[in-house]
Parts: C-alpha cells; sequence; structure tokens
C-alpha cells in the first residue's frame, strides 16, 4: 500500500462531489423556474376567468336589461298610450309605478314619443349631454333599433315602440352609473371598466380606483394588469404582483432548505460508505493476516455496519478456517456450548444410561430434588417419545411448580442406527401465565356493557375479527354471522355520508375517531350508533382497530326534535304576516256581532250607567275597527289592490262634514279649530271622496291627538293646473308635541309613531301616515311634514282631482236618497246568512219588517220556490256554505226561484272589503252593496231605498 | 359707387318679382296626413288614391283659379304625435288648400288644437268619431264625409234587433274613438231597449283576449257589437272561434274594413257571421260618378279585381271630400281659408260618387253622411267587402 497513492475515500470524494453538486444546482434552477412559470400561468387563468365573469355580468346587466325592455315596448298598454293621447293619464302612471328591471335604486325610466317629446317618466331627474341624446334619438326613433350606452355619464338603455316594424316612441331606462349597477357581483380579482377615453365607469374595488377617475393617471407599477375589450370598452382585471408571488418565497425557501438537506445527506452518504468500505477492507485484512499468522483471536464483528460483498468473502473466509480449526475442536468446548444452552438436555442410551446432561439440566434436577433416572422414567411414561408433553415439577428454589415442555428425539449414529434418546426441556411456566392473564381479559371483555368491536385493517377488506357480547345485544347479529365481514353492513339508505366519508378518512389516516352515524340491526330497526374508533399499533403498524360502540338513538332524536321545533317557529312567523292581513277579514264579521249587539242594546231603556257602559264599549268597537281598517288598507296597498275611484263629490260639503265632525272633538279637549277653504269656484270635483276623507280624518286626527292645548289649523286650496285639471293642496298645522329633527325622515314609515313613548302615551296603529302617504301618492300627489319637538307640527300634502265636465254622467253610485222618515210599508224581507249572531242582529234591527232567514244560497232558493207570499227583499251573505251569494243570485237571476223573483232587489252583505268584491256583487247580478259591519241606520236606509225603488218600479 | 347700389337694388328687385310671379302661378297644394305604412295602410292608400283621382280630374278641366292642384302625403302610422307634426308641416307650406285626413280617430282628435291654432282646413274621410265634428270649435274647420259615431251606434244597435238580437256585448278599443262609441252605442241600445251585458276594453296591438271572451261568454250574449281596428278586430275574432263562439253573430264598426282583415282570421270568413259597417259600395251605389270613379281607378291603379276595390269607401268618400272642396273654392272665388270654409257651407247642391248631397254642408252640420246613408255588409269567400244582398 504505497503511501504516493490517494486513500479511497479521498478518491470517492473527490470525483464524486463536484458532479452532484452541479446536478443539484441544475435541478434546483430548472424547479425555480417551473415554479415561477406556473405561477405566472395560474395567476393570467385567474385573470382570465375573472374577465370572463364580468363580461357575462355586464352582458347579463346590459344585454339582458336591454331586452326586458324591449319586451316591455312590446306591452299592448304602452303601445296602446302611444294613440291613446286622451286618457294614457288615468293608467300609464300606475304602469310606471311598478318598473322594476334590475336590483340597482336610482333606476329612471321614460317614455317618449317619436319626436323626442317626454309622455311620462318615472324618477327622471336626468340630463342628459345633447351629443347622447341626439345619439340615441337617432339610433332609438331614427332607426328603429335598440341603444345602450355606457359613458361617464351613466348607462342609458332605449329601446323602441314598435308599430309595424318602425319606431312610434321610446322607451328609455337610465342609471346615473355602471357602478350602480354592476355593484354586488361577487369579483374573483379587483375588476375595472373604463371607456374609449380611459375613463373608470366600473370598479370593483373602489377604494383603490375610484369610478370617473383616468386609468391612467394610476401608478401601475407592483400591479398586474389583464385586459379584454366588450363591445366599446376596456376591461381590466389587476392584482397586485405582491399577491400572485406570494407563493413564491416559501416555495424557494423550501427548495433551498431541500437542496441544503440533500448536500449533507449526500455528503453524510459518501463519507459513511467510504469509511465503511475503508474499514471493512482493514479489517479483512487484519483478520486474514491474524489468521494466517495463527493468533486465533476471534474478531468481533458488527455486521449490520458492513457491506454484504465484503461479509461474505470474509464469511467464506472464516468458514474455511473454521473447517481448518474443526478438527482441533476439543470436547471442553462442545460441553461448553451445550451448557451454554438455556433449555435443559440429556442424553441416555437405549438402557437409560446416562450419555450426556447439560448445566441447566442439572440445575434443573438440584432445584426439582430429583435424579436423572427419574426424570426419563417420568418422561418416557408421559409418552414424551410420542410427542411433545408439558409436565410440572416442583421447584424448592422458587416454591411453585414450574411447567417444562419436554420433547424427545432418537439419537442415531451415522449409520443412522438408534443408540439412544435425547430429551430437550423447556421451561414454558412465564409463558403459561401470560396466556392466563390473556383468558381473564377476553372474559371481561366478552361480559362488557359497552359494545366492543375490533377489526383487523391489514386485511383486505378490514374484516371484524371479534365482536363481544354487548355487540350482539346492541345489533342483534350473532358473532358468527359478523367475524370475517367489515362493519359497513350496518350502514344504510339514510346513514349520513358525510359520517362515512370522515370514517373513512380517519382509517386511511390510522386515526383514532369518534362519530355517531345511523346504523340498522339485524332486524333492519335503525339506531344511531356513538362510536369511538382506536387504532392499535403493533412494531409503530396499526394492524387494528378497536371500536367501542354506543346506542344515542334517543339523544339523537331529542335534538332532531329540537331542530324541527325551531323549523316550525321561523315558519309559523312567515304565516303569520300572510295571516294578517287574511285575519283582519275575518274579524270584521265578529266585530260586526258586537257592533250589532251594542247597537240593538241602545235601542232599549238604559239607566245612566249603563248608557255610559254601552258607549265605552261602543267605542272600544269602534277604536277596534278603525285599527283593522287600517290594517286591511295597508294589506291591501302591500298587495297592491287599492285602487281609486274617480266619482263625482261635493267638495265643500265634504270638507264641512269633516270640519264639524273634529270640531267636537277639539272642544272636548279645548283646542280652538280653524278651517280655511279656498275651491276657486269648484265645489264639486272628480276623484275618491272616501280616500280624501280618509287623508284628511288621519292628518287631523294626528293633530288633535297629539296636541294637549292651543289650536289646530286647517288650510285647503284647489287651483286649476291646466283644463280640466285640479291640483288640492291642504295644510293641518298644530301647536302639539311635534317631532323630534331626526325622528322626521322615517315618520311616513309603516309601524313608525314618534318613539315607543308616543305610541304608549297616545296608541294606535302607526298605520296611519304610511296609508295617507301611499294614498296621497296614488292621488297623483305627496305629503310632507316640518316639525320642530315641542313646537309643534304641520303636514302639507297634495292630492289631484279633475273638473266635471257637463257630459260626465256621474257614476254608478247607489247609495241615494231614502231619507229614513219617509217610511214605507212593512216589507216581506229574506235573509240569507250562515253566521247565527249576524241573523240575530239583522232580524233585530229589522223588526219593523217581516223577515224570514235561510242559512245557504240552496235553503235561500228553496224558500223562495215554495213560500206563498212574494218577498220584496233579499238581503244576501257572500261567503255561506253549500252555496255562496254569487251563485245564489245568479240563479235567482235565472229564474230558478221562479219568474217573480228574477227582479227581485238583493243587496250584498259582505265582511270583505276588498275592491273586487263589490265588483263581483255586482256582476253575479245584486242591485246593492254594503260592507260589514254596518250601522242599523245604513241598513234601514238601503231596505227603505229599495222598497221605493221597487214600488216606482224601477228594477236593476 | 353710387352705380354698384343701383345695380344691386335693381338685381334685388328682378328676383323678388320673378318669386312672386313664379307663386301666382305654382300649384295649390292639398295635404294627405294618412297612415300609409303601418296597420291602416289599406286605408291611407284608399284616401290617398281618391284624392288623387280628384285630383287628376281638377287638373284635367282647367284646374283651380287657373291653377294646377298637386296632392302632398305625410304619414302618421297612426300615432297622434305624427300627426301633430305633420299638420304643423302643412301649415307652414304657403299654398296649401285643405287637409285630407286619415282612418284613425285618436289622431284627428289629437291634431284638432293644431288644426285650428293654423286655421287650417281638414277633410275628414274616414276617422268616424263624433267629437271630431263636434269639437267646440267656432268657427270649425273640420268637414266629414264619413260615418259619424253617434249616428253608427243607432245603425249598429238597430241591425242587432232586426236580427232578434236583444243582449248584446260591446267590444271597444281603448281610445277616443272607443269611448266614442261607447257613449254612443249605450244611449242607442237605451232607445231599442236592448241590453249591454258586458262591455271589454282592447288596447292597440293587445294580442291576447282570453279572458274578456270567456267573461263575455258567461253573459250569454247573443251577438258582439265590436269597435276596433284590423289587427285587434282579428285577434277578437279568432279568440271566439278558438272558444267555439264561430256562431255568434259579430257586428262590427267599419274599422275592420281599412285592411286585410279575413287574412288574419284562423277560419274561412264564411264559416263566421260577421256583418260591417259602410256607407259607399260600387255595386250599391252604380251613380254615374261612382262609375266613372271606378273605371278611373281600374284605369290608374290598375285593380285586376272588378268587385273590389281595396277599401272602396276611403277612395269614395276622399275623392267626394276635394271635390266640394273644388266646388267651395270656384264658389268663393278664393282660396282664403274663411271664405272657402263659408262656402262650403253654403254649397245647396253636389253630385258626388256616394249620393247626390243637398247640401253636403250647413253652417251647422259639417257632416255629410247619416244612419239612412249606412247599410251593413259583410266579406265574400275572398275576404272582399260585399253588399249584404250580393251575399244572399
Amino acid at each position: 500500500m504505497s503511501n504516493a497513492q490517494q486513500p479511497l475515500r479521498k478518491l470517492l470524494l473527490k470525483g464524486m462531489l463536484p458532479r452532484l453538486s452541479v446536478l443539484i444546482v441544475i435541478i434546483v434552477t430548472l424547479t425555480l423556474l417551473l415554479t415561477f412559470y406556473f405561477m405566472h400561468t395560474e395567476a393570467d387563468r385567474l385573470q382570465q376567468r375573472s374577465l370572463d365573469n364580468l363580461k357575462q355580468n355586464l352582458s347579463f346587466v346590459i344585454d339582458d336589461t336591454t331586452q326586458q325592455l324591449s319586451n316591455l315596448a312590446a306591452n299592448d298598454i304602452i303601445i296602446n298610450s302611444l294613440v291613446d293621447v286622451e286618457q294614457r293619464a288615468n293608467y300609464l302612471p300606475m304602469f310606471f309605478r311598478s318598473l322594476q328591471l334590475t336590483h340597482a335604486k336610482n333606476v329612471s325610466f321614460a317614455l317618449y314619443d317619436f319626436a323626442g317629446n317626454l309622455i311620462i317618466e318615472k324618477k327622471w331627474n336626468v340630463q342628459l349631454p345633447p351629443q347622447l341624446n341626439n345619439a340615441w334619438q337617432q339610433r332609438t326613433l331614427g332607426s328603429s333599433k335598440a341603444f345602450v350606452s355606457l359613458t361617464k355619464d351613466g348607462v342609458l338603455l332605449t329601446v323602441p315602440v314598435l308599430m309595424q316594424g318602425v319606431a312610434e316612441g321610446a322607451l328609455v331606462m337610465y342609471v346615473d352609473s355602471l357602478q350602480a349597477l354592476l355593484d354586488g357581483y361577487p369579483s374573483l380579482t379587483n375588476q375595472v371598466v373604463v371607456d374609449q377615453n380611459g375613463i373608470v365607469l366600473f370598479s370593483s374595488d373602489t377604494s383603490s380606483i375610484t369610478p370617473n377617475s383616468t386609468l391612467s393617471n394610476y401608478d401601475t407599477r407592483g400591479y398586474r394588469f389583464k385586459s379584454t375589450r366588450w363591445q366599446s370598452l376596456t376591461i381590466y382585471s389587476v392584482k397586485p404582483l405582491a399577491m400572485v408571488y406570494q407563493d413564491m418565497y416559501w416555495i424557494i425557501t423550501l427548495i433551498m432548505l431541500v437542496t441544503v438537506g440533500m448536500i449533507i445527506i449526500n455528503i453524510q452518504m459518501i463519507m459513511k460508505t467510504t469509511l465503511l468500505v475503508e474499514r471493512t477492507l482493514s479489517r479483512l485484512y487484519n483478520d486474514i493476516k491474524h489468521k494466517a499468522l495463527n493468533e486465533s483471536e476471534p474478531s468481533v464483528f458488527t455486521e449490520e455496519e458492513e457491506a454484504m460483498e465484503l461479509f461474505v468473502i470474509k464469511q467464506a473466509f472464516d468458514e474455511l478456517m473454521v473447517e481448518l480449526s474443526d478438527m482441533s475442536l476439543s470436547n471442553e468446548q462442545f460441553s461448553n456450548i451445550i451448557d451454554s444452552m438455556g433449555d435443559k438436555l440429556f442424553v441416555i442410551d437405549k438402557h437409560r444410561h446416562k450419555l450426556l446432561e447439560n448445566h441447566s439440566f442439572k440445575q434443573f434436577l438440584k432445584e426439582a430434588k430429583t435424579d436423572s433416572n427419574d426424570v426419563a422414567e417420568q418422561l418416557l411414561e408421559a409418552g414424551t417419545e410420542q410427542e411433545a408433553k408439558e409436565l410440572s415439577h416442583y421447584s424448592a428454589t422458587d416454591a411453585e411448580n414450574r411447567i417444562i415442555r419436554w420433547s424427545a428425539s432418537a439419537l442415531k449414529n451415522s449409520a443412522h442406527v438408534v443408540k439412544g434418546t435425547i430429551f430437550v426441556g423447556t421451561d414454558v411456566t412465564a409463558q403459561r401465565s401470560l396466556e392466563s392473564h390473556v383468558k381473564v381479559l377476553t372474559h371481561a371483555i366478552e361480559k362488557a356493557e359497552v359494545s366492543i368491536v375490533i377489526s383487523d385493517i391489514t386485511r383486505v377488506g378490514q374484516p371484524i375479527v371479534y365482536v363481544n357480547n354487548a355487540f350482539t345485544d346492541l345489533t342483534g347479529y350473532e358473532k358468527h354471522e359478523i367475524i370475517g365481514s367489515n362493519c359497513r353492513f350496518m350502514q344504510g339508505d339514510n346513514t349520513g355520508q358525510d359520517d362515512i366519508a370522515e370514517l373513512r378518512q380517519a382509517i386511511t389516516e390510522r386515526k383514532p375517531v369518534e362519530t355517531t352515524l345511523l346504523n340498522y340491526r339485524k332486524d333492519g330497526s335503525p339506531f344511531y350508533n356513538h362510536l369511538i374508533l382506536t387504532p392499535v399499533s403493533t412494531n409503530d403498524t396499526v394492524t387494528h382497530y378497536i371500536g367501542f360502540q354506543q346506542d344515542v338513538t334517543k339523544k339523537r332524536k331529542a335534538e332532531q326534535f329540537l331542530e324541527e321545533s325551531k323549523q316550525r317557529a321561523e315558519e309559523s312567523a312567515r304565516l303569520k304576516s300572510s295571516f294578517l292581513a287574511g285575519m283582519s277579514h275575518e274579524i270584521r264579521t265578529p266585530i260586526h256581532g258586537v257592533s250589532g249587539v251594542l247597537q240593538l242594546l241602545g235601542k232599549t231603556t238604559l239607566n245612566d250607567d249603563q248608557r255610559h257602559y254601552l258607549s265605552l264599549a261602543t267605542f272600544s268597537v269602534e277604536s277596534l275597527l278603525h285599527i283593522v281598517n287600517d290594517i286591511l288598507d295597508f294589506s291591501k296597498i302591500e298587495a297592491g289592490q287599492l285602487h281609486i275611484e274617480n266619482t263625482a263629490f261635493n267638495l265643500l260639503q265634504e270638507l264641512e262634514t269633516l270640519k264639524s265632525q273634529y270640531a267636537l272633538s277639539c272642544q272636548e279637549k279645548g283646542l280652538e279649530l280653524g278651517f280655511t277653504v279656498s275651491l276657486s269656484g269648484y265645489e264639486n270635483v272628480i276623484g275618491d271622496a272616501i280616500r280624501f276623507r280618509q287623508i284628511m280624518s288621519n292628518l287631523i286626527g294626528n293633530a288633535i291627538k297629539f296636541t294637549d292645548s292651543g289650536r289646530v289649523d286647517v288650510d285647503i286650496r284647489l287651483r286649476e293646473e291646466s283644463k280640466h285639471a285640479l291640483r288640492l293642496t291642504g295644510q293641518v298645522t298644530d301647536t302639539g308635541i311635534g317631532i323630534a329633527k331626526e325622528k322626521l325622515p322615517g315618520i311616513f314609515d309603516v309601524f313608525t309613531q314618534e318613539d315607543n313613548s308616543t305610541a304608549r302615551k297616545y296608541g294606535g296603529t302607526g298605520l296611519g301616515l304610511s296609508i295617507s302617504k301611499q294614498l296621497c301618492e296614488l292621488m297623483g300627489g305627496s305629503v310632507s311634514v316640518e316639525s320642530e319637538k315641542g313646537h309643534g307640527s304641520k303636514f302639507v300634502f297634495s292630492v289631484n282631482l279633475r273638473v266635471i265636465e257637463s257630459d260626465t254622467n256621474t257614476n254608478r253610485q247607489v247609495v241615494a236618497p231614502a231619507t229614513t222618515t219617509l217610511v214605507s210599508k212593512k216589507q216581506k224581507i229574506l235573509i240569507v246568512e250562515d253566521n247565527e249572531i249576524n241573523q240575530v242582529i239583522v232580524r233585530e234591527q229589522l223588526r219593523n219588517h217581516d223577515t224570514h232567514c235561510a242559512i245557504s244560497g240552496q235553503e235561500a232558493i228553496d224558500i223562495l220556490r215554495n213560500e206563498a207570499a212574494t218577498f220584496d227583499l233579499i238581503l244576501m251573505d257572500c261567503q255561506m256554505p253549500i252555496m255562496d251569494g254569487f251563485e245564489a243570485t245568479q240563479r235567482i237571476r235565472s229564474g230558478q226561484a221562479g219568474e217573480r223573483y228574477k227582479n227581485v232587489p238583493i243587496i250584498a252583505l259582505t265582511a270583505n272589503a276588498m275592491k273586487g268584491d263589490k265588483e263581483q256583487c255586482f256582476n253575479a247580478g245584486m242591485n246593492d252593496y254594503l260592507g260589514k259591519p254596518f250601522d242599523i241606520d245604513d241598513l234601514l236606509d238601503k231596505v227603505e231605498y229599495w222598497a221605493v225603488t221597487r214600488a216606482s218600479d224601477i228594477v236593476y | 359707387m353710387f352705380r354698384l347700389l343701383f345695380f344691386y337694388y335693381l338685381a334685388a328687385a328682378l328676383l323678388i318679382a320673378s318669386f312672386t310671379a313664379q307663386a301666382d302661378s305654382s300649384p295649390f297644394i292639398i295635404g294627405v296626413d294618412a297612415d300609409l305604412s303601418s296597420f291602416a295602410v289599406d286605408g291611407g292608400k284608399a284616401i290617398q288614391r281618391g284624392v288623387q283621382l280628384a285630383v287628376d280630374e281638377i287638373n284635367d278641366n282647367g284646374g283651380l283659379l287657373g291653377r294646377q292642384l298637386i296632392v302632398k302625403s305625410r304619414d302618421h302610422r297612426g300615432n297622434p304625435a305624427r300627426g301633430i307634426h305633420n299638420i304643423t308641416q302643412f301649415a307652414s307650406m304657403k299654398n296649401l288648400l285643405a287637409i285630407v285626413g286619415g282612418v284613425h280617430t285618436p289622431v284627428v282628435m289629437a291634431e284638432l288644437e293644431t288644426i285650428h291654432k293654423y286655421n287650417a282646413l281638414l277633410l275628414v274621410p274616414w276617422a268616424a268619431g263624433t267629437p271630431i265634428i263636434d269639437n267646440g270649435y267656432s268657427p270649425n274647420n273640420v268637414f266629414r264625409v264619413s260615418v259619424r259615431d253617434a249616428e253608427a251606434g243607432r245603425v249598429l244597435m238597430k241591425h242587432a234587433k232586426e236580427n232578434g238580437v236583444s243582449r248584446v256585448a260591446l267590444v271597444l278599443e281603448r281610445t277616443a274613438w272607443g269611448r266614442s262609441n261607447d257613449r254612443s252605442l249605450t244611449e242607442a241600445a237605451a232607445q231599442l231597449d236592448i241590453s249591454i251585458v258586458s262591455k271589454h276594453w282592447i288596447n292597440w296591438q293587445q294580442k291576447a283576449f282570453f279572458d274578456e271572451i270567456t267573461r263575455l261568454k258567461k253573459q250569454d250574449a247573443q251577438a258582439v257589437i265590436m269597435v276596433t281596428n284590423v289587427p285587434e278586430g282579428a285577434v277578437v275574432v279568432n279568440e271566439l272561434i278558438r272558444q267555439g263562439l264561430s256562431s255568434l253573430p259579430v257586428i262590427s264598426h267599419w274599422g275592420i274594413a281599412s285592411g286585410e282583415f279575413a287574412k288574419k282570421l284562423t277560419s274561412p270568413v264564411e264559416k263566421l257571421d260577421i256583418s260591417v259597417l259602410q256607407t259607399f259600395h260600387f255595386e250599391r251605389q252604380p251613380t254615374p260618378r261612382s262609375k266613372a270613379l271606378r273605371t278611373k281607378y281600374i284605369a290608374k291603379y290598375g285593380s285586376s279585381l272588378n268587385e273590389d276595390i281595396s277599401a272602396a269607401v276611403g277612395v269614395a268618400h276622399a275623392y267626394d271630400l276635394v271635390s266640394i272642396l273644388a266646388a267651395a273654392v270656384r264658389k268663393a272665388n278664393s282660396t282664403d281659408v274663411n271664405a272657402v270654409r263659408s262656402a262650403m257651407e253654403n254649397i245647396t247642391h253636389h253630385n258626388g260618387a256616394v249620393k247626390n248631397y243637398a247640401p253636403p254642408f250647413t253652417p251647422d252640420q259639417h257632416d255629410a253622411l247619416f244612419a239612412p246613408d249606412y247599410f251593413m255588409a259583410t266579406f265574400d269567400n275572398d275576404g272582399h267587402i260585399i253588399t249584404v244582398d250580393a251575399s244572399k
């Protein structure tokens, strides 16, 4: 081994390290480049998706809205309105009020005629630039095409109203900014929409880029921009570079760490390899050298550190050496070997003379205080020659029995002739004791109350290998039915898939898991199984899972019950609002009952106390009715079913009535009431008298209610707006408690009083002002308030009315003259009414007439057909079982109750006060209509009126 | 310098003189303001042709006051806003004699204010609304040779009565024309003891009428009286067919005569019972002038169908109106509107195509045709209007 030559270790290091380093550098660089590339692609893809989404949103907002607008423009109401110049004002405002195409607020609509003159608008306070005005008119009115403009001035959509393919008008929608339309759509990255001039029309993050600014003014360094075109606009997806590459930092760190690790490991490996090789070679050299010099020095190897090839070489060499030295191995050495055995060994010849025994056997004889002959006798007797036997021997040393497993084999010479017997005994005492311990544990598990199941997860299908009795009790499956199959068979259709997935995931990851899932017993009954699975490891490998199972069905049922109760509660809250609307109709019927009975009571002789109590009860019923009416009105407004009548009425008379009505309440409270009226000569007008009265009553009533001292002033002015159109402006001023400034904006909202203490003190539903506001708006006007806390309030309202033209026939107003003084003769009246209380009341109210009752339409027809005397009048309830009032009326009109009743006057009595009911009554052929609850006087007036009408033979 | 100014003056004077001279011989204008491209294009064309044929005849006979007449047309497409715009344009034309209006009552109603503002004459050959003539303006610049709704109501109801009908349903378009007829039909029904069992309004361009006909069906009407134009009329009748009411008589105002009504129906017209109000038919009124008019019409517009001239009423009414106007201008010997209006009111006799007018108009009556002049017609298998006698 010359010194000029380098050692193997240095050679290897010199050859391998540079190559390894170069390789690592190349791989690291490539990995970094690839990572960068993928991140770039990913960012690009995200931005592309964001752009696609934005395009989709834009197209939805613009194209779909334009399409909807076009559909609207094809509506025959719109087309008709272009032709029906005279009366379109009656239905166009209603139509426009209901327009709603997008979720954005501040959307304006307008309808233009063919020349670009405005016909009607909604929220149109728009001042379009002239060139935009020209552009849409040229395109929509000139070329009959839809027009879309998205600029910094806002979003303008115009569509033609077509007749035979040519624009006769245009429907226009305007939103002040694209921002308003697109706000609220989710975005993956920041999104910006920019027009041709670079002005920002929309920005999803207004804090960084504000709408209407110029995009080129922003510092774009540090941002990644991706853009595309949408129609004439450019749309951008903007993402900060810091965010794009933030993932890069930890990846680089990771790669660096891995690289350093790899280098260290590699150097370590090389060093180790070279060291190993060097050491083995030098040892081999030493061994050979020793053996050759016959220095019998057994080498102590640490075999695991040696390369196999070297080891094999050395072993072969060793064997060679052993075989060489075998011959000289002494008897002592052999004795040493058998003495070193732990097992007991002794050999006898055919004559049971001992040939050989080892140290362990001798020790055994000493402990058992016996000799080898006895032992041999005992062993041969036990038949150990045939098979191994366990025998118990008393050990004097331990003072207990030791269990030894004995086996015997024949001692043969090289010619295979049996010369004796070799006995080997192994002490299995410890093993047996362990086994008995296991038995006790098994028994305990077997008798445990908790269901326990063990699966072997190393086998295919992860079969159950053990279940205890409690498992059988819980599931109904016997052990033999279940051992070998997977737990899964207890799952069924309704077992939660999420629970199963969770379970599998945990098992896959070899983690403990605790869950509750729906299982099925053998008889098919389901139960909630609370399952705790614990992995069992042997040598760091999980081989089994132990499962503890518990039936938690009852607990689970209780949880479900709670959940269902919660849902029911929510559902009932939803139902409540619709129920409220429905109930207010239903409530009218009993109120009518109470009201009627009170009226009847009032006609009896009463002392002063009773009369006072009666007035209190009457007042309460009226208040209740007022509240129900408010709720009903409000429900109608909510449902869009409140319609404004246009009939002629005497405005002056209406105001006089109001004045006298409220003068009394003012007097009672010690207030002064001032009434100023200026009608410009229009005493009779066309409008909705009832709704007008409602607004006035609400405002004056409130003023009186909230004023404790001072005065209430009412000022009414009527002026001519244009030919036939009148504008009524009213003002109700009080010196009452006033309203705090911050409460003013919400005062017309639903259920608002100034605050809760006001509600407590003054009562009321809080709907009055909201209803008044809606009514004013439905009548083409508005209502507003000025007030200061403690200094009174001033409510100003306006409504539109019309001048009566000479040829306008005053509408069908059935209720008419009938002065109660003109008492006619006794009438024969049929009351058709299913509610017993109402029957009694009406009968009592009509005591001076001859009345009969029927409880359904069918019974009414039977009575009419069979009664000899002729009825003069029928009072007909509308809602009845078996046959309702509408059908009964139609049948009577068609002669089913006899020719004599074809034209009998029929007055509808109904608790419903919805607008359509009245129409339905007249359509069914009824002559008149009375809403419940009604006054005795109203009923008597109607009966009187129709008695007189019939007498003079002006029928139907 | 002075000489140059003189030349300018001379040149200017010559220019003005030449314009004035030209104005003296330039033709008078008759304006036609009608639907020439939309839903009632057939009616509009008929009016245009009637005017043209009258103008041709006048020009062939030497013109008016020594000057020729020309026709200028403006399309209002049934849109009142366009109508008003057209009237404003006509009013600014220097040699305007009169304007002939179109089919639609709502358009004419909307134009009344503008007509009187510019003191122009409006001749109405078709639109039937009563308030077109009873318009409250004095002096009244509107003259009509056409149906008057107030009269039409009586004729339609009388036709119903004669056919044994005592319960009718009304279908009316939701415009000034529909409302004008609502009044006259209600009045006529009361007089003739006919009950109006239901009343249904239809919008222009409404496409569905299901609910209305369902409701109508329940009322057990014996006939439907219909006041609509062609597109809406077709919707109504098709819905009747769909709901199995093909045999229910439809008594229609003449709105459905202004276009190809029969072609728009889903069932052959001969299977239906449709009668339509008319004032004129070449077969029914073979006056010398109507015969001549028919010959000239076919010569000029080459109608190959002898029995049908599309919307013949429009042709005849417009022809008669322009002929009466020409007579009035000759009588007044002036084209001053006030003079011509007065002359129109005072012509005692005029032989027209529709009838012999004696007189056509008076100071109190600007309508020329009344109930006795109307008759009920129907459609033949090809969809042409024929008199009821001819169909039997």
